[in-house]
């Protein structure tokens, strides 16, 4: 039987891997050879992406959904909205991909998902510092109605502007990110990252596997939101570490639900938590 | 439909209204859940903000002790005696039993009063008079006289809860004279006392279903949240549901170690 910590060591392993290779194809590849070896197949991205991040997301959302009712935690109630406006976001993103509006609606959808997502990580992650949770029972509901279906009604509302052609480019085929995407991304990437670190920061002081797992996913996302900054094209090896990385992500913040499951059914002595 | 409302808000929302006019309510509970405490209120309720009298009728205790412990939740029996909104009748069993007596008893209190409430405090007296299968035909000429007198009966029911503390409330077969069940009883969840309140029966009506964590305060019964997220209260073995506890888990990771640190700090 492996010990937690040798777990939690092993799950550290492919956040340097990623970010080697995303650097090393940086260096080695010339926009015009990362071009020529994009591969999109729509449907499979598609797939893909709902599988591994909006799946995930919704097992995560729905777990914070019954922590918040039952505990009234802002932190939780913050968590499972940027897990759910994610999720929503990225898998709207994998079905838009393609044509008839080209790659910019994509784009535009995921990487405004990643920043609206990003901006609740980072309230979650702060309000961690002080003590958040709500008394009043009766007020969950309505906020949680709120919290979700603001941020969920904000990126449809947002997918629907982009489907009429009403929001500013973030990527022009041929020409590729445009300075508002490389923005977005950046400050999306800056906060997951900040985020990760705060709830690591958490993690060193309690060793609970949930939020070990729980902020390298986080990481995890940042660095995949860092490869689409540095990528030349959608699809290109750099956009495909990218999304490999958040689709890990996904997996990791799932391992985090079951390391809560697994926490109820170890004693002391009984089967370690990963 | 009219409704006869407890005043108290929560519980008024269980019922959909409160309880149906005329119906037979009985509330169920073992010692110390707050039966007479919630027939009580209901009477003073219905008296102070629904203009409707009441007479308390009780084998259990003498009036002092009624009026001292209702004292201490801030109701004034003998003001609303004195306002002719309130009668309490402390007698034996054996004279409510006897027809005539309970003529003698009731009639002239009902004619004066126009009471349109009632409570029996409690059923369980009638035991000590009654043959066992002679019981439930004495329930239901007694509450047979107060409903044609136009009153809404509300018995109280001591129910003995089992060492695995599951009820069974319509063992006494009193269930079929009830129109409206209400069932306090104590449950341990998470290592700590707590008491539960559920409409186990409401002829006529829809109802909550939920079962809800009740308390006595110092102005009465406060109805609180459902107990949500556990499975097997009403059985006596109380424990969450699979998800409920990961959430649990998954709410400590993210909040206790925050109040652990706050705690260090201080």
């Amino acid at each position: 039987m492996i010990s937690p910590n040798a777990t939690r060591r092993i799950g550290v392993v492919p956040l340097p891997i990623f970010v080697a290779v995303i650097a090393l194809f940086d260096v080695i590849l010339p926009t015009s050879v990362a071009a020529s070896l994009a591969f999109n197949p729509l449907l499979v991205f598609a797939a893909l992406q709902t599988l591994f991040l909006f799946g995930t997301a919704v097992v995560v959302a729905y777990i914070s959904l019954k922590s918040y009712l039952s505990g009234g935690s802002r932190t939780i109630l913050l968590l499972g909205s940027g897990t759910l406006a994610w999720g929503f976001a990225s898998m709207v993103a994998g079905w838009l991909l393609g044509p008839p509006g080209g790659p910019n609606i994509g784009v535009t959808i995921s990487n405004s998902g990643a920043l609206v997502s990003s901006l609740f990580y980072i309230a979650s992650a702060t309000t961690t510092m002080r003590d958040s949770s709500s008394r009043d029972s009766k007020s969950r509901k309505p906020k949680l109605i709120l919290s979700y279906g603001g941020a969920v009604g904000f990126l449809a509302a947002l997918t629907g502007f982009a489907l009429l052609g009403a929001t500013p480019a973030f990527f022009v085929p041929g020409a590729g990110s445009t300075i508002l995407r490389q923005t977005v991304v950046g400050a999306g990437l800056f906060l997951f990252a900040v985020s990760s670190i705060l709830f690591f920061r958490l993690y060193h002081d309690s060793r609970s596997g949930i939020l070990f797992w729980y902020s390298m996913a986080l990481a995890l996302t940042a660095i995949g939101l860092a490869a689409f900054y540095f990528g030349r094209t959608v699809g290109d090896p750099i956009a495909w570490t990218g999304r490999i990385a958040t689709y890990l992500g996904g997996i990791y913040s799932l391992i985090a639900v079951w390391s809560a499951f697994r926490g109820l059914h170890s004693s002391p002595t009984g089967s370690p938590v990963p | 439909m009219a409704r006869n409302k407890t005043g108290i808000p929560e519980l008024d929302e269980m019922l959909r209204g409160g309880f149906m006019d005329k119906d037979a309510v009985m509330i169920a509970g073992s010692a110390g859940t707050g039966k007479t405490t919630l027939a009580l209120e209901y009477l003073v309720n219905g008296a102070t903000q629904f203009g409707e009298p009441g007479i308390y009728l009780t084998f259990e205790q003498l009036p002092d002790q009624i009026y001292r412990d209702a004292a201490n939740f801030g109701w004034d029996l003998r003001k609303l005696e004195a306002e002719n909104k309130l009668r309490v009748v402390c007698t034996s069993p054996d004279l409510l039993i006897d027809p005539e007596g309970e003529e003698q008893l009731l009639g002239e209190t009902i004619k004066e009063l126009q009471p349109r409430r009632m409570v029996i405090d409690s059923l369980n007296h009638l035991e000590m008079y009654v043959p066992r299968g002679d019981l439930r035909k004495e329930a239901y000429r007694i509450l047979m006289y107060i409903k044609t007198r136009g009153i809404s009966p509300l018995v109280v029911w001591e129910a003995q809860q089992e060492v695995d503390s599951s009820y069974s409330v319509t063992q006494t077969g009193m269930s079929f004279l009830i129109d409206c069940l209400v069932l306090l009883k104590f449950v341990e969840i998470d290592s700590s006392i707590k008491k539960a309140l559920a409409i186990m029966k409401m002829r006529g009506s829809d109802h909550d279903k939920r079962l809800r964590e009740y308390e006595i305060t110092s102005h009465g019964l406060r109805v609180v949240a459902p107990f949500s997220g556990y499975e097997g209260i009403i059985t006596g073995s109380p424990h969450r549901s699979l998800t409920q506890e990961v959430a649990g888990a998954w709410d400590d990771a993210f909040t206790r170690t925050k109040h652990k640190q706050q705690g260090m700090q201080v």
